[in-house]
């Protein structure tokens, strides 16, 4: 489904990316893992087109998503959290959720500006898709009128992960979920990327929890400055010499 | 019914109840002293809802507004005393023009943000003042300024006097909020919202952050120029000065006086803004450093506007979105 080949990113001197290849198929929960400074992150900004590669190609179904702009490809059903939570501000957590559910409508200006009847089906659309996404994710309704930066942070990347499954994706990019969450919240976490598996949907999971990617997982790459050192099943990256390198070293 | 529907459902009812008190005000007032106090009062607020929705919902803290209240004003004026257009028609034709030249010159200045825009904002604003006071063949430059024969008139109905241009001015306010209040209430204020906290998250879900942008800066610079054609209509001699920063700064101040977080703020500031030279004479002489104090201690005690803050010590509800 996403195909990344010969993928490149230099930052003034710094290669991120190097050289990677890889791909996502479509159903199944691929986790990208690596030691901290790996290029991950960068990984996932190229392919959600917030980052511009310096080299190489990413494919979505087969058509290249370089040079689109990051909402060309949020339209094309590509949705992502981030590692650092990046939370509309002044906004109850059912409007975050209604922002994420934003392509879901299709009104031009027009209609809005004269409040015309098709704008209030539509908010009816996208309040359900939102309200929808918020259940899947697991956030309580009784807090969706709730200022959403004032929750704790384990329900924010709750949102966070609503907010991206509003938009009704067909690839999810998930930026380590689960940093920073306790243990409850993590197997909280876990059962609910499990339910999102069963039901088809297309994940690239970067996380640090080994216990987690091993057990959602069913492809796994492994990266170390920037290139591919690794690639397989959970268990045949788990024996590979050089990631248990990689690993004990970056922990030295 | 949803709460998001409730909300918008209520602010149309203080629409109702806003639109009762101009009545009221209307049909009190008869000196014309009032009458043309109330009347800037309303014009300055219809171009504040528009740069609320700008700066305070979209974050792009625009100091070139000025420009398009004078592309407005001289819009209306020439369109109706050259090509003797009907009234209301210039009046269109003004929100358009302003509207469009935001729009042109919008895709490559909002790419610019924070202090870069605001700079970039007030170099449009000051080469627009610039062209205005030059251009005398068309606007009669700062002296004599445009003579504007007509009155304004909509259909058989001459509705040049103070009275009747305060009737007009009413319903435009109205139109207005009630514009900006479908905007806010729409998926496209969420949008605005978004961009203004997270450019990277509003792209990540579809937002095209550079288009809302420019729509947004279109939009409010159309509310600009409705105002600006109100006040040539209105004032029917008046000269470029009237469009220099001041202006721009002015209406900053209408809204952090207001609101950033709600429209409703721009009634408030506008009136406050209006009646502030009447409290204080002389004011003209000091109005920049009047300005300039009020928008320090503001941005430094209540970030939200004065209004907004105000209403929050009062109802001491917790920091949430009013819209
Ligand atoms: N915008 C940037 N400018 C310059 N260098 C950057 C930038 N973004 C990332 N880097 C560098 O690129 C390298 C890869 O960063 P990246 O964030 O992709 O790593 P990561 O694998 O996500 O690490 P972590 O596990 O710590 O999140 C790091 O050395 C980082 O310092
Ligand atoms: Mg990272």
């Amino acid at each position: 489904m996403l195909a990344v080949s010969n993928l490149t990113k230099r930052f003034a001197g710094l290669l991120a990316v190097d050289n990677l290849s890889f791909t996502v198929p479509a159903g199944k929960v691929t986790a990208l893992i690596g030691p901290n400074g790996a290029g991950k992150t960068t990984v996932l900004s190229m392919a959600s087109g917030l980052l511009q590669p310096s080299n190489g190609s990413v494919t979505f179904d087969g058509r290249s998503i370089i040079g689109s702009p990051g909402h060309t490809i949020a339209r094309l059903g590509i949705s992502r959290t981030y590692q650092n939570l990046q939370m509309f501000e002044d906004m109850s957590v059912l409007e975050v959720a209604m922002t994420g559910a934003h392509r879901c409508g299709t009104s031009n200006i027009w209609s809005t500006l004269f409040g015309l009847p098709s704008i209030i089906r539509e908010e009816r659309l996208i309040e359900t898709a939102a309200r929808d996404a918020l259940a899947e994710a697991g956030v309580p309704s009784t807090l969706f009128g709730q200022d959403a930066e004032t929750l704790p942070y384990g329900l924010q990347r709750r949102v966070e992960l609503a907010r991206a499954l509003a938009a009704k994706p067909r690839l999810l990019l998930l930026d380590e979920p689960a940093a920073g969450l306790n243990p409850v919240e993590t197997r909280d976490l876990s059962a609910l990327l499990s339910t999102l598996r069963a039901g088809g949907l297309t994940v690239l999971l970067v996380e640090h929890d080994m216990d987690l990617v091993m057990k959602l997982s069913d492809y796994v790459v492994v990266m170390n400055f920037g290139r591919a050192i690794a690639a397989g099943t959970p268990r045949q990256v788990q024996s590979d010499p050089q990631v248990v390198e990689a690993y004990l070293g970056a922990e030295d | 019914m949803s709460s998001l529907r409730r909300s918008y459902r209520q602010n149309l009812l203080g629409l109702g109840i806003a639109a009762l008190l101009l009545v009221g005000v209307g049909l009190i007032v008869s000196n014309s002293f009032y009458l043309t106090t109330l009347i800037f009062a309303l014009i300055s607020a219809i171009s504040a809802i528009g740069l609320t929705l700008v700066f305070g919902f979209a974050g792009l803290a625009s100091l070139g507004q000025a420009a398009f209240f004078g592309i407005g004003a001289y819009t209306a004026a020439c369109l109706t005393e050259f090509y003797h257009l009907p009234p209301l028609l210039s009046l269109m034709c003004a929100v358009a023009s302003a509207s469009l030249s935001a729009w042109a010159i919008g895709r490559p200045l909002l790419r610019l943000s924070g202090v870069y825009l605001t700079m970039a904002s007030l170099a449009f604003g000051l080469i627009a003042y610039l062209t205005f006071s030059q251009m005398r063949r068309i606007t009669g430059g700062l002296d004599p300024g445009f003579m504007l024969t007509h009155e304004f008139s909509i259909g058989p109905f001459r509705l040049g006097d103070t009275h009747s241009m305060y009737w007009v001015c009413s319903c435009f306010t109205i139109a207005t909020l009630l514009v900006a209040l479908n905007l806010i209430h729409s998926k496209f204020g969420r949008a605005l919202r978004a961009l203004k906290s997270s450019a990277p998250a509003s792209e990540g879900v579809g937002i095209s952050t550079a288009s809302y942008k420019s729509t947004v800066f279109a939009i409010a610079a159309g509310m600009t120029g409705l105002s600006g054609g109100l006040y040539a209509f209105f004032m029917r001699s008046f000269n470029a000065t009237a469009f220099n920063f001041n202006l721009s700064i002015e209406l900053l101040v209408v809204v952090m006086i207001g609101s950033l977080r709600s429209v409703w703020g721009a009634l408030f500031g506008a009136a406050f803004v209006t009646l502030l030279p009447t409290l204080l004479e002389n004011l003209e002489d000091f109005k920049l450093f009047v300005y300039g104090a009020i928008i320090v201690a503001i941005m430094m005690f209540m970030p939200d506007g004065l209004f907004d803050g105000l209403l929050r010590l009062v109802i001491r509800s917790p920091r949430k979105a009013d819209v």
